[in-house]
């Protein structure tokens, strides 16, 4: 009968034991290394917007905006995450699939950039408007509001 | 050859069958379903005119249907009304005037009706004046200047300018054949809201038909600006009850590509159904598979292992939950006006962690149940069923229990921390990737807007609960090598120190260096690593049932205990979203310049500049005066009609100004509009501001400007100009853009229910901000920045720091304040001078520890409804365990369960009743509130009033305004019914506030002579009070009405209602508590002595009177167990004296026994003598030969003396038996550890043994009450059995295993002597605990007669279980002494 305790290796076997340390000593030093957003002029962000727009990529439409952002639809604006911003535009898209996607002139100060557009989709005659408001922050724009309204509130 | 199949085979023949007929069924509806929808999408294509039609076609019917529903719904209810006697019995056959009496009791019976929503009554007398009414007012339609008015039932439709419309229904009134008035029933069919917000909402009925019939729906009412035209197909009349021409309905009919898809949607809805039906099929082979293998019957699937099944499981298990998330299910079938609509709306919650598993609250819960499953399931195959063997005890084994660390061990640690991190993640994202309303606090359940909370506090607390048995799964290896490693010895011995560093160390290290305290605070992370692992070791180490944790009292501890973890995680997100929304308001406040108001501005400057002919209108103002309304009139569109008018917390107006510099038109939307000539005043001074700054500037077209506030100068407004013809040689045109007064110092607070939906969110009502130069306060939103001076500490911090966070307390509240500074604009000082720095602030509530305690019991309370099922669930597995009915009912468990249902009922009642008495409360500090400012009200008019002056004469003189600016209240005055004059004359602008006042304050004041009357109002679904005062005339009735409502004060009403509430509910969360922990005391302090006396008086009955109980008592129990204790004693007495006659009994008997076996061997013993004697004598007489005779008689001596050894040796065996069988007279009790005797017998065995003993003892001590040599005998003679019962040439192997358990309320010490013998074969088993009885040769088959004897005499038992040819099992259970104390 083998009953002790004392005199056998607490671990089983040591290489694969070493090796787990060293892979996470590894994932330590490694794991941090992140990429550095690189800074893109607003009208740049607007520009890829608005093509985001026309393809209904919203995960694009999102890609520089601030972490929480405004968004009305045809109705009251929420402040939502970026993540749930996503899903919501997705919904919009699904609805109401984009057919042309139009960016007029910009309206800017030091800290903002506004813009509004036009959105026709596949059902509706009349475009609906499109209001884009950016926001800088630490050298970079954001966006912070994208507003979609009828142009005769029904 | 018997060729006929096994019944196994047979059995495992149709299940295979059955598998492949399910699966085959289903594929094949799979593609029937998919020909189907090819079919369909095909037959829709070739036939899209005629589909489009249908489709159009169809949503006419429904909406003509739903028109004429309506009508009849509507006409019914004015000819009840026009036949009432109430209504006939009041209107008088003739002019003049209606009888006072008689008007009176018609407007009691109006104030008695109740209507549908968004539906108004009117009776007129035959002037037609109106005489009573309900719901809201409208201006007359064209009905009465027909020609057939009051000869028949009329429809029509009145505008209330372009905000409201409404569908009216005019109902003759006869008596006696003869009209005497009328009943005009409207029923609102489009109201248009100034803003848009949780309570303000547009309605259209073309937007509802919309909604029903799935295309775009547009009415236009009557008048119509064209000729009507319905040759198109896709327009239709709506049609009064005569005939009327109402109006016209559009239906935009669907394309082609609608049209298919919609076909094609229907059949993938379908597909889907199957899809998911055969996915969950998949699903489920695979895990009996998995059921299989960890249980294998004779007619198992397959040979494949328990963990690989798993494995495929898990990964066809998961693919189902993305599988359904890539084809939408079931949110596809939820859409639209689906009950379960908004369960998978992203609106609500989504976030893309996890690829979609938590895209909607419902797809949360979802994915919480699949998560739960999955749990389950990797918790069933690392610590197996209970008492398992076979294949679960090797799948265990490949995990090690040899008390060594392996390699994974410490992995399956850091796996375990990653798991609560990724809780902390789910968690944090559930409220951050969320709108819903955490911190409302209106009551245990959330709010309709905000009660999916409750889906995702369900969802978090099954996620929760999931990843503690997750964690347990992945712990039990680790906490069986831990207590084999640790020698069985919990403590912190060196030992077990060792073992902690070593598997925790990689997860330690993680935790620092990536700082993960940040995500989950070490605390919960200890905490519920540690119940995991308590977990993991009652069910692996101490093999303990899972079944109470079925229980009421097991769901409500592991609610509570799920939900106290929880909700700190839950907080964090809670907290951070707080912030954010903090910053967010923050940063508005900050934004000097809005350039949504510049471009806002730029846009309605621009519409107005392309007016047709808007020189000419200009110009003619000078020369027609009329022309100013039509300019006023544009003025009003272009800023309805821009974004001027979604601008949200802006006074926006916009002013023609003529060649002169004079305004000449102007509309403006504002909270407090000045009258005309103040506001061209302040127009004009603007305007030649502007106009300077033009020249200055030498702009040409458009010029936008920043000028000084004009309420406040610190607050710019946004003012631009555009000249209209050359230079501005007709005019200008000026557009405006002022931030509002949300809080000022002085003016009454804005209410939340007015600010659009982006300013009306979350926090935004208790959110506080405010802006300080110099340290001195200068501008403020909101009532919580109470000192008009920076603290010095703060100003100090901000010198080193750009922002900080600060608890503050103020007063006796405390509030979570973040400052930042602002950085200098150009020009002024240098930014880190302190002298002139300017610094933003925002603050809100703090929370304090009755909120927490709110928030903590709605989760219990979540947990709680979550827990039902599960307790059903457990109902059914303690049934099949054969639990229930319980056989017996532990006293302590009556106890504690009375207690538990008595103090739950109590907190229940306390809580009903306490919160009527708060809402009682409130409603009368509501009244109070009301009743003492309307005094007030009345008093400053008394104050104001001339000699022989009643105070209703001030009234005609003073305005308005300055009369609610001085009592600091929104203020209304009704004459008669009608509203007169108004403090927010926007609001009656906007039809927020009607023009009529309500029939049941008219009725309370007018009619039934009350002078002081509160009454319910609603604006939107925006519930407030408003308080009524009559002012009477000379005399007695009222001259005046005046009203003040709570639209501002209701929020905050609201919310200390609320944290009344939640302090309410805290309380009764800790009180909850405390029944529990009392109950639990007190169940245990009744129980405990009436449990000694039942061990006593088993004890008693087992014949062990040694044992007195304790008596810690003073009550009768305490007195029962005192004369037990005294019987006991008596009864010892009775039984040593009573012992005595039967030892001496049971020697004579024994005598007699002994003398009965001695006599068998001594029978051939002395015949063998005798005969050996005669032998030696014949060859004394030397009759033969001398040499034959040595020989024979060698022979025969050898023979003789053999057989008298074998005699002696019987003897020898006889004797010790009978020793051993009678040894009750030498027996000494003692209390002792079973481990120790298991491990010395085992010891003792292995010495000389031939096979291999393992021995596993329990890892706590099993003290029991036995002679410690009687016990060691019993399992000598149990493992020598065993080891005799190795057939030859067999591997021997016998384990020997201790263990404690726990049999009806009894602990018990449990031995188990295992070999893989011979076994016992079937018709030996009934015999083989019989004296006397033996398979051997050699014994005398005593051994397990006296086994069995000295386990009972023990208070035990002993049994067995056996396979032929496989082995036994023989276990001893011998009773534990209980604790002392």
């Amino acid at each position: 009968m083998k009953r002790t305790y004392i005199e056998r290796p607490i671990f089983s076997s040591r290489r694969p034991t070493l090796a787990l340390y060293i892979g996470l000593t590894a994932l330590f030093v490694f794991g941090g290394v992140g990429r550095a957003g690189a800074q893109v002029r607003g009208e740049e962000i607007l520009s890829a917007v608005q093509h985001a727009f026309a393809r209904s990529d919203a995960a694009a439409v999102l890609d520089r905006s601030a972490d929480h952002l405004e968004i009305a639809l045809f109705g009251p604006g929420t402040l939502y995450s970026r993540a749930q911003a996503q899903y919501v535009l997705q919904g919009f898209f699904k609805e109401y699939p984009p057919d042309k996607v139009v960016f007029f002139r910009p309206s800017r100060n030091e800290s903002s950039l506004f813009v509004v557009g036009a959105y026709r989709y596949a059902v509706k005659e009349a475009p609906c408007q499109l209001f884009f408001r950016l926001r800088m922050r630490d050298t970079l724009w954001e966006l912070r509001e994208i507003r979609i309204e009828r142009r005769n509130r029904e | 050859m018997d060729l006929t199949p096994s019944p196994s085979a047979i059995i495992y023949k149709r299940r295979r069958l059955l598998i492949a007929a399910v699966s085959a069924v289903l594929l094949l509806v799979i593609l029937a379903t998919a020909i189907t929808r090819h079919v369909l999408v095909n037959r829709v294509a070739r036939s899209i005119p005629e589909k489009r039609a249908q489709v159009v076609a169809r949503a006419f019917k429904f909406i003509e249907g739903d028109f004429s529903r309506m009508l009849d719904d509507m006409t019914g209810t004015a000819t009840y009304l026009s036949r009432s006697p109430a209504v006939v019995g009041a209107l008088p056959d003739q002019q003049p005037a209606i009888r006072p009496e008689e008007r009176d009791r018609l407007i009691r019976f109006i104030s008695t009706l109740s209507l549908p929503e968004r539906t108004a009554v009117e009776i007129y007398d035959l002037s037609p004046a109106m005489v009573a009414w309900k719901g809201n007012s409208m201006p007359l339609d064209d009905a009465p200047n027909t020609l057939r008015f009051l000869e028949t039932t009329q429809t029509s439709i009145a505008l209330d300018k372009d905000v409201r419309a409404a569908v009216a229904v005019w109902q003759p009134v006869r008596k006696g054949g003869k009209v005497i008035g009328a009943v005009r029933l409207l029923r609102f069919v489009q109201l248009r809201s100034p803003v848009q917000n949780e309570y303000l909402r547009d309605y259209n009925l073309a937007s509802y038909w919309s909604g029903k019939v799935g295309l775009p729906v547009r009415i236009e009412f009557a008048p119509f600006d064209a000729d009507i035209s319905i040759s198109d197909g896709y327009t239709r009349l709506l049609q009064g009850v005569g005939g009327e021409m109402l109006g016209r309905v559009f239906v935009q009919a669907p394309s082609a590509e609608a049209l298919i898809g919609d076909a094609g949607r229907r059949a993938e809805d379908l597909l889907a159904f199957w899809v998911l039906l055969l996915l969950l099929w998949i699903s489920a082979l695979v895990l009996y598979g998995f059921f299989q293998a960890i249980h294998p019957p004779a007619s198992r699937l397959s040979r494949t292992p328990a963990t690989v099944w798993f494995f495929v499981w898990a990964g066809v298990w998961w693919g189902v939950r993305f599988m359904l998330l890539w084809w939408e299910i079931p949110a596809r079938w939820q859409t639209g006006k689906a009950p379960l609509a908004p369960l998978f709306d992203p609106a609500h919650l989504a976030s893309v962690i996890g690829g979609g598993l938590m895209r909607s609250p419902g797809d949360l819960l979802i994915t919480a149940l699949f998560f739960a499953c999955f749990a389950s399931v990797f918790f069933y195959l690392m610590v197996g069923k209970r008492g398992d063997s076979g294949a679960a005890r090797d799948e265990k084994s490949r995990f090690g229990e040899d008390g060594r660390i392996r390699w994974f061990h410490p992995l399956l640690v850091l796996l375990a921390v990653g798991l609560t991190l990724a809780l902390a993640v789910v968690v944090r994202h559930a409220v951050l990737d969320s709108t819903l309303d955490y911190f409302s606090r209106s009551g245990l359940i959330p709010p309709r807007a905000d009660r999916l909370i409750l889906v995702v506090v369900a969802a978090l607390q099954l996620v929760m609960v999931s990843l503690l048995l997750s964690i347990a799964g992945l712990l039990a290896p680790v906490v069986r090598t831990f207590s084999r490693g640790a020698h069985g010895k919990i403590g912190l011995s060196r030992e077990v120190l060792v073992h902690l560093v070593l598997i925790g160390a990689p997860s330690f290290l993680a935790y620092m260096l990536f700082a993960l305290h940040r995500e989950m605070p070490w605390p919960i992370l200890v905490v519920m690593l540690g119940v995991s692992a308590l977990l993991a070791y009652h069910r692996t180490v101490q093999r303990g049932s899972m079944l109470p944790f079925f229980t009421v009292r097991g769901i409500l501890l592991l609610t509570f205990l799920s939900s106290v973890l929880l909700y700190p995680v839950l907080y964090s997100g809670m907290d951070a979203r707080r912030r954010i929304i903090m910053l967010s308001a923050l940063e508005s406040f900050e934004e000097g310049k809005d350039p949504k108001a510049l471009f806002a501005i730029e846009q309605a400057l621009a519409q107005a500049r392309g007016v047709h002919g808007l020189s000419e209108l200009l110009a003619e103002e000078s020369s027609e005066p009329a022309a100013q309304d039509v300019l006023d009139s544009l003025a009003t569109e272009i800023v309805r009609t821009t974004l001027l008018a979604s601008l949200g917390p802006y006074d926006v107006g916009l002013a023609f100004v003529n060649a002169e510099g004079k305004p000449v038109g102007s509309y403006y939307e504002a909270e407090q509009v000045a009258g005309r000539v103040t506001l061209s005043q302040q127009d004009s001074a603007t305007f030649d501001v502007l106009r300077a700054m033009y020249a200055e500037q030498g702009s040409t077209g458009m010029m936008v400007e920043q000028l000084t506030g004009r309420v406040e100068r610190d607050r710019f407004q946004y003012v631009g100009i555009v000249p209209v013809g050359q230079e501005g040689s007709h005019g200008w045109v000026m557009a405006r853009a002022e931030p509002q007064v949300l809080m000022g110092f002085a003016e009454t607070p804005f209410p939340r229910v007015l600010l659009p939906a982006a300013f009306s969110g979350t926090l935004q009502g208790t959110v506080s901000l405010a802006e300080f130069r110099n340290g001195i306060l200068v501008r403020s939103i909101g009532q919580d920045f109470g000192r008009y001076r920076l603290a010095e500490d703060v100003r100090r911090a901000l010198l080193a720091d750009h922002e900080i966070w600060r608890r503050v307390d103020q007063g006796e509240a405390s509030y979570l304040t973040h400052y930042r500074k602002k950085a200098a604009q150009a020009g002024t000082v240098p930014l880190l001078s302190p002298s002139y720095d300017t610094v933003v602030a925002v603050r809100v509530p703090s929370l304090n520890s009755f909120d927490h305690l709110y928030y903590l019991l709605r989760l219990t309370g979540v947990g709680v409804v979550l827990g039902f099922p599960f307790y059903l669930l457990g109902l059914w597995l303690r049934r099949r365990a054969g639990m229930i009915p319980l056989y017996r009912v532990r006293f302590r468990d009556k106890v504690l369960n009375a207690f538990m249902a008595v103090g739950i009922i109590s907190v229940g009642a306390v809580g009903i009743v306490g919160r009527e008495f708060i809402r009682e409360g409130e409603e009368n500090y509501v009244q109070n509130w009301l009743r003492q400012n309307l005094e007030r009200v009345e008093e400053s008019l008394a104050l104001a009033t001339g000699a022989d002056e009643m105070p209703y004469h001030v009234l005609d003189r003073i305005q308005i305004d300055s009369l609610a600016a001085r009592v600091g209240l929104e203020l209304n005055v009704y004459r008669n019914y009608e509203l007169v004059a108004s403090s927010r004359p926007q609001l009656v602008r906007d039809r927020l506030i009607d023009r009529r006042l309500s029939i049941e304050a008219y009725k309370a004041l007018y009619v039934d002579g009350i002078r002081f009357f509160v009454a319910g109002e609603k604006l939107g679904s925006f519930s407030y009070k408003s308080g009524y005062r009559a002012l009477l005339d000379e005399s007695g009735r009222p001259r005046y009405v005046l009203a003040v409502p709570t639209l501002a004060q209701q929020e905050r009403l609201e919310e200390e209602q609320a944290r009344t509430l939640a302090y309410l509910f805290g309380a009764l969360l800790l009180l909850v508590l405390v029944v529990l922990l009392t109950a639990s005391l007190l169940a245990n302090a009744i129980a405990r002595p009436i449990g000694r006396l039942r061990v006593g008086l088993l004890a008693v009955a087992r014949g062990r009177f040694q044992q007195a109980i304790p008596v810690d008592s003073r009550d009768e129990i305490g007195e029962l167990v005192e004369t037990f204790n005294a019987m006991q004693q008596q009864l010892a007495e009775s039984r040593r004296a009573l012992a005595q006659q039967e030892r001496q009994l049971a020697w004579r008997e024994m005598a007699r026994q002994v003398a009965h076996e001695i006599k068998n061997p001594l029978t051939p013993m002395k015949l063998s003598v005798q005969h050996l004697r005669r032998a030696f004598v014949s060859l004394d007489e030397g009759r033969e030969p001398e040499v034959d005779a040595a020989r024979k008689f060698t022979g025969l001596f050898d023979r003789i003396t053999s057989t008298l050894i074998e005699q002696i040796d019987a003897l020898a065996r006889i004797a010790n038996d009978f020793h051993s069988f009678a040894r009750m007279p030498t027996r000494v009790l003692e209390q002792l550890d079973l481990n120790e005797v298991v491990t010395e017998a085992v010891s003792l065995m292995q010495e000389d043994a031939a096979v291999e003993i393992h021995s596993t003892t329990a890892l706590q001590p099993l003290i029991v009450e036995a002679d410690r040599e009687e016990v060691r005998r019993i399992f000598i003679n149990l493992i020598k059995n065993a080891m005799e019962a190795i057939p030859p040439g067999r591997t021997g192997l016998v384990r020997v295993e201790t263990s404690p358990e726990r049999i009806d309320g009894q602990d018990w010490a449990r031995t188990t002597i295992e070999d893989n013998g011979h076994g016992v074969s079937e018709d030996l088993v009934e015999k083989i605990f019989q004296p006397n009885f033996s398979t051997k040769t050699s014994g005398t088959g005593l051994g397990l007669a006296i086994a069995r004897k000295s386990a009972e005499d023990f208070g035990g038992t002993i049994g067995f279980e056996t396979t032929e040819n496989e082995g036994s099992s023989f276990w001893v259970l011998l009773p534990v002494v209980p604790e002392q104390g």
